[in-house]
This record gives C-alpha cells, structure tokens and sequence, in this order.
C-alpha cells in the first residue's frame, strides 16, 4: 500500500516537475527600480523586535531581523558566512577571537554602533535574566573588550571554531543599550528602520537614512502577520502581499507551477530523537531495527512530494563539513533479524504535533514499522506540550523538525552526553571528546575529518533517526525583483534590502 | 427587584466559579510555559527564573483572589511573550472582535428576516427550497472552507476586496474593505441557523387561530409577518442571537485566523499556543462574564417580546 502510494506520489512530482518552469528564481529584468512598498506577509506575529526576545530569530521571521538589526554577518551559499556590519571575526587558536567593524557604523538615530556597542549588547543578551536563546551560547564567552572604535575581542572558555555563526543570529543583531524606537524596542542599524507597528496585524519600516551600506531599493517594507498557511498563499494570489513565507510542499510545488518567483532552501531537518534511557530503545539493536524498517526516499515522495533531499545523518548535505556520512540503507530484513534477536515484541508511542506533514509522516512510518512487525503508536500533543516533552525527555520517540541542523559546528554539540540539547540522553562519551576536539581544531581539514567521524557514529548509534532536508521559504509575485537563489544554503536568509518592486 | 436580586447572585456566583476552574488552567494544560515562550534552546537556569516569576505554585483560589484583587484596580498582569499590560494587549483587540461581531451578526439577522418569512410563508414553495438548499449547504461547511471559497472568489478571482489583513479605521474606506470577507463568512455562517430556527418558529406562529383571524381580515402577508408574526416567533432567536454574542466575545478563532483579523480570537489562540497564562486567564473570564451578562440580557429580552415572561419570572 506504502509503496503504492509513493509511486502514485512521485509520478505526481515528476508530472509537476515537467510542467513546471525551472526552479531559479527569476524576476522582472532591467535594473533595480527604486521606492516602492513591498509587503511580505510571514507565519506569525513579531510582538517585540528585542532581538532578546528571539522573535525575530526564527526562520521565517530572520527576514524582519535583517532589515532592522542587519547581523554582523548572514548564512550565504553553502554554508559560507557573508560579512554585513562585521569586516571579519577571525583567531589564531579559536580560542580568542578579533572581531573588526566596519567603520562609521551607527544605529538608525544616528547614534554611533561601535566596539563598545556590540561589547554592551552581547553582555545583555548573555546576562542571567536575559531570556535570549542565545543565552547558552553566549555563556561560552569568558571575557569581552574593546580594543578601539572598530575592534572588539573575545575569549572563550573553549576553543570554537562554529564562534562566528552565533553572530548570524540573536549575539549578531546588534541592537542599541540605550536608544529606543517608539514601541520601545532597542534600535538597530540595519538598512530600515521601525516607522510604525500595529499590534497583532503588521509592522512597517522605511529606510534608515543612517545605513552605511548599500541602501534598501523600496521605501517602505511591510510586513504582515499571517498565521493561516493557506490564507496566507491567497494574499499573494490575490496581490494583497507581494511576498509570502512558505513551508508545506504542495504550497511550494503550486508556487512553482503557477510562476511564482520561489525562493526556497532546504532549511528544516526533520529527525525523531529517541530515547536512549528507557525501553525499548535503550537498546541499540531496536534502534538500529526501526532505522532499518524506515524508507527514508518513501518519506520524501510522500510527505514532501519530493521536493527537498533524503537526510543522510547530522551534517546537512549543503554544509561546509558535508562529507558523505554514510547511512545506513533501508533494509527491512536486517530490521527483522535484529529484531529477531532482541526476541521480545516491540511497541512504543511516537510523539508529534498536529501540522499535516508530521502527521503524514508518523502515518507513513507506522506502517512501515508495522511492515517488520514494530507497533508503534502516533501520539499526537500541541506545540507546548510536544516543547515541554521533549524538554523533559518525556517520550519514546518525538518528532523534531529544526533549522538547527544548519550550523553543523553548534549542532554536534547536541550529541554530548551532558549536552542541553541532548534530549535523548545518548550517551557515547567518544562522540562527546571528539566533539569537542574537532571544535577546537584549527586546521579545518582535520576538524572536517573529526566531524565525518561523529556523524557516522551518530547515525551507526541512532540516538536520533534522519529523514529529510526539506524546504521552505519565500514565494514571490512576478513584479518583485532581486529574489535571490537559496537553493545552495542552508539557512532561508533573504535580504529584504536587495529586493525591489517594479510596480 | 427580587428576581433581579436573585440573578445578580446567581450570576456572580457562576463568574466565582469560573475564576476558580480558570486559575487551575495552569494545572490542567500540559506544557510548560518557560519552555514554549523561551524555546527547547533555553538553559534549565533560564526556565528555572521564568517558572519563579510566573507564581504558579500558588492554589487557584489563592491565584484567583490575587487576581481579582488587580482586576479591581484595573490590573490584569502582563502577558509573558510581549510584557505588555493584559488591559493594553484586550484594549487594543476587543474593539475588532467587537465590531467584527456586531456586523456579522446585523448581517446574519438582515438575512435572516426576510429569507425566514418569505420561507415561511409559503413552506415548500421555490424560495423555501431554494433557502433550505443553501442553508443546509452552509452550515455543513466549516468556517474555514468557507472563508477560503469568498478570498479564492472574492479576493484571487475577481479581485474586488483584500484576502487577509486588517487597516486601522482612521481609512474608512480600506477599513470597510477589510472587514467585507470576515463579515461575510461570520454572517453567512450564522445566518444558516437563523433562518432555519426561526423560519420553522414562524411557520408554527402561523398556523395559531389569532394569525387566521387576521389574514380573514385582510392584512397584507408582509404586514401580518412583520407586526403579527414576528415578535412571537423570535424567542429562540434571540436566544440564538445572544448566546453567539456571548460566546463570540472570546473572538472567532477561526474567521480571525483565516483572514489575519487581530481580534481577541488571535489573542487566545497564540496565548495557548505559548501557554501565555495572564492572557488565557483574561481572555476566559471576560468571555465567560460576557457570557453571563448576555444570558441576563436575553432573559431580560423576553419580557419585552413576551409579558407573559414577566409575570412568570414574578410568581
């Protein structure tokens, strides 16, 4: 039946595909045409743009955060960090670290964004009190000081070589410790700035006459809070918006078809952590069993419609450290054997939210499971208990979709025994040292190599099962320009300012 | 005055005990609120600050008796995802829900009315069956099919009316474009129930002997239904009426959800997504002493459309 359903699914895609125009994005030619509105509508409501906040962190509203606190740097192609407000963060031994400013640099009142600004504002975000998701991170630095106008420096408690990244987020969107907006949010110095926001419904921001960069083309940028993902396509359809946030994949694939500019990475991984301190799999053989039993190439043509690319283990296949982790294939007789051995029935509950794809996606592996004789129930929660659970550790297996997968040097650190992040409570102490000396490798040949090895470790252990890379990001309507290529990243990072409206 | 007295009480009394079951929510939902406002990402020292604040240890009665005491003073905390007031966060969306609410249900009625009678009138005849067809069509659409239809027709086809969002009144004329597609799915959807509830009321009415007597007299039909007819036949739809008033007041989760609206209906629903307790607790007790007010109303209501109420509410 599975197998039916996957061949009927992936001729759909094919038929799709060959009707389809190519995926690159495409606008309208010519130069850039200045002014304008441009309204993008995202997934949900930016209350409070302190980037402290972490509202203005997530994938889908990053796009509110580089046009207000442009980072010190952005996530470019394949994993490379593109330098914004930073000229460059580099080390000798990745223990300290000398970050470089561009000069000039002000916040958008024309307040100066120096040395002693981005010194201030990670202080902030790393104090106890700050709910930061950062926070953890930020812990990791020991020590911070200007050392003039444009240059900063920082040392770790460990040597890093993934440091730089966390500027591409919250610790990089230097937000003013004393000049305010009108809402009260802390000032930026990205290339807009706050004009007015309406609570619940939008937010509006003009171009900030303090920029130092290349100026944003449109005037004015809006963006709308639209939490209905098929509402949301209809505002584009209908020109209500000009771009909208997209993540389910027949959403993308009608974007495709219809001549929508699409512009769309495969951002989010999506994995189930089990867990490693219970029954059944506190046992590697059940593991390893279920890991075997699960089609991974059926899951892509069934929940993503093919769109997206089969996950091979933690490090993605577009990252810098991508070294051909080898998975180990779907073969549901080894899954029988290795079942066979354990010699008792295996049932347990596998925890998810209630979005369509991860439904269809627990249905899928139910089934497949079911096929070597696994029972597996599908327990559905909301998003704050399926949160807390996996806090908690309270789950056989959970589902977890994440963007976090695509900085490889942070996301490994999840598979130490004593990690935060650990939610399954693997414990393989080698993985844990091997981490950590890769991290504080300085020859990045070497660290890639460390990195392979705990990549295959990890998905020889299964602590975690890998199932898709799959897409999502923005669609666009035929008169916006500068729609750039994300399908070589692994972050959905669009900068509004290079976008431009030729109406 | 007795019976006032004795519904004051009553009504309080129910406003008491919603208070208590809406303080122990915290213990009733499952998930943490420090984790779905700080995120999986955040340290056990981060969570452990965030539960200490939130004073969730405290019983319901406690919680309850700490919030009424702000609640007198106008203080209803602060919601944990903005910091802003609670008071700001109702203040700035009630007057949506409110207006959203009060023209879906004028449109309803206005529907309603004359489709109910003409129906009536005659039972069977073209207008009956074609109105029977169209209401049972839309009351087994949900909400949400129904509002996608008008934004693919409306919106994407004929491009008359915005799909989603809301503009401020202070552009009268965006603003009433706005609000269009939401009125009309809330109206629609409400109308269906109406105009099978009363047109069966009116239908009854009709066959009493006093509605003989004055058709034998000749009053023209639209006159006997409008001034006859009508009063003695809308008990349950007023009852309807209030009941959807009252409940509404905690906002159309659906209809605000669908066209980006940002009404009390968002306000709840992304405050039990993030587990926003101050907010919840607001939000439920308002819409719950709504609740009890309108139910007073429409008894209230009663004795205008009936004396016989009256008096039977007296003895």
């Amino acid at each position: 039946m599975l197998r039916r359903l996957a061949a009927s699914a992936l001729a759909a895609v094919t038929l799709t595909a060959c009707g389809a125009p190519a995926a690159a994005p495409s606008g309208p030619s010519g130069p850039p045409v200045p002014g304008g509105t441009i309204t993008i509508g995202i997934n949900s409501e930016v209350s409070t743009l302190d980037p402290a906040a972490n509202e203005i962190a997530a994938q889908a509203t990053l796009v509110v955060a580089h046009a207000l606190y442009e980072p010190l740097f952005t996530d470019g192609p394949g994993g490379a960090l593109e330098p914004r407000l930073a000229e460059s963060l580099t080390s000798e031994d990745l223990r300290t670290w000398t970050l470089s400013l561009r000069p000039g640099l002000t916040f958008s009142d024309g307040s100066p964004l120096d040395a002693q600004a981005v010194v201030d504002h990670v202080a902030r975000l790393r104090d106890p009190e700050s709910q930061c998701q950062c926070a953890q991170l930020a812990a990791e630095i020991t020590d911070m000081a200007a050392a003039d106008a444009t240059t900063a420096e920082f040392t770790l408690a460990e040597p890093n070589a993934g440091f730089p990244r966390y500027f591409t987020r919250q610790l990089g969107m230097i937000a003013s410790t004393t000049a305010r907006a009108d809402d009260g949010s802390p000032l930026g110095a990205g290339p807009y700035r706050l004009e007015s926001a309406a609570r619940g419904s939008s937010l509006t921001v003009v171009r900030s006459e303090h920029y130092q960069g290349t100026p944003g083309h449109a005037d004015t940028l809006v963006f709308q809070f639209l939490p209905d993902t098929d509402s949301r396509y209809q505002s584009l359809a209908s020109g209500a918006v000009d771009l909208a946030w997209i993540d389910t994949p027949n959403l993308i694939a009608q974007a495709r078809g219809e001549g929508r500019i699409v512009a769309v990475a495969n951002a989010s991984t999506a994995t189930a952590v089990l867990n490693t301190r219970t029954e059944p799999f506190d046992d590697i053989r059940v593991r390893q069993a279920v890991q075997a039993a699960i089609d991974r190439e059926a899951l892509l043509a069934v929940v993503d419609q093919g769109q997206g690319v089969v996950a091979e283990g933690p490090i993605l296949s577009r990252s810098p450290y991508a070294s051909g982790t080898r998975h180990p294939e779907f073969d549901p007789e080894r899954a029988r054997t290795l079942l066979a051995e354990v010699g008792e029935p295996v049932s347990f509950a596998y925890t998810t939210d209630s979005r369509p794809q991860s439904m269809q996606r627990a249905t899928a592996i139910q089934q497949m499971l079911g096929d070597v004789g696994i029972t597996m129930t599908i327990d559905v929660v909301d998003t704050a208990t399926w949160g807390t659970r996996l806090y908690d550790g309270d789950f056989a297996a959970i589902e977890f979709v994440t963007s976090a997968y695509a900085d490889t040097d942070a996301v490994l650190g999840i598979f130490a025994p004593d990690a935060t992040g650990n939610f399954g409570g693997y414990a393989n102490p080698e993985v844990g040292e091997l981490v950590e000396q890769g991290r504080g490798s300085v020859d990045e040949a070497a660290r890639r190599e460390i990195y392979a090895e705990v990549a295959q470790r990890v998905v020889e252990d299964a602590p975690v099962l890998f199932f898709t890379e799959s897409p999502a990001g923005f669609a666009a309507a035929p008169h916006i320009g500068g729609m750039p290529d994300l399908s070589d990243r692994n972050v959905i990072s669009l900068l509004p300012s290079e976008l431009w409206t030729a109406r | 005055m007795r019976t006032l007295l004795t519904r004051a009480v009553r009504a309080l009394a129910v406003i008491a005990l919603l208070g208590m079951l809406t303080m122990a929510l915290p213990l009733l939902l499952t998930g943490d609120p420090a984790v779905a406002v700080l995120g999986v990402e955040a340290t056990p020292e981060q969570l452990a600050a965030f539960t200490a604040a939130l004073n969730l240890d405290a019983s319901p009665p406690e919680r309850f008796a700490h919030w009424l005491g702000g609640a007198v003073r106008g203080d209803l905390g602060t919601s944990l995802v903005t910091g802003a007031p609670v008071t700001a966060e109702i203040g700035e969306r009630l007057p949506v829900t409110l207006e959203l609410l009060l023209c879906g249900q004028l449109l309803a009625l206005a529907i309603t009315v004359p489709v109910a009678m003409r129906s009536a009138w005659r039972p069977g005849g073209v207008v009956d069956r074609i109105s029977t067809v169209l209401a049972y069509l839309l009351l087994s659409t949900p909400a949400f099919v129904l509002g996608l239809a008008l934004i693919l027709v409306l919106a994407v086809g004929l491009a008359v009316l915005p799909a989603t969002g809301w503009a401020a009144p202070d552009d009268p004329v965006e603003h009433l474009r706005h609000l269009v597609l939401p009125v009309l799915t809330m109206g629609l959807t409400e109308a269906a129930v109406l105009v099978r509830v009363l047109r069966a009321d009116l239908i009854a009415t009709l066959r009493t002997p006093y509605i003989l007597a004055a058709r034998s007299r000749g009053l023209s039909p639209w006159r006997l239904l409008w001034t006859r007819a009508l009063r003695p036949s809308s008990f349950s739809t007023v009852t309807l009426v209030g009941l959807g008033l009252g409940l509404a007041f905690g906002g159309s989760v659906l209809v605000e959800t669908i066209f980006a609206v940002p009404g009390m209906g968002r306000l709840a629903a992304s405050a039990i997504e993030a587990r926003d307790f101050p907010v919840i607790e607001a939000v439920v007790l308002l819409s719950g002493v709504t609740v009890v007010l309108v139910g007073t109303l429409v008894d209230l209501v009663y004795g205008v459309i009936d004396p016989r109420a009256r008096h039977a509410a007296a003895h």
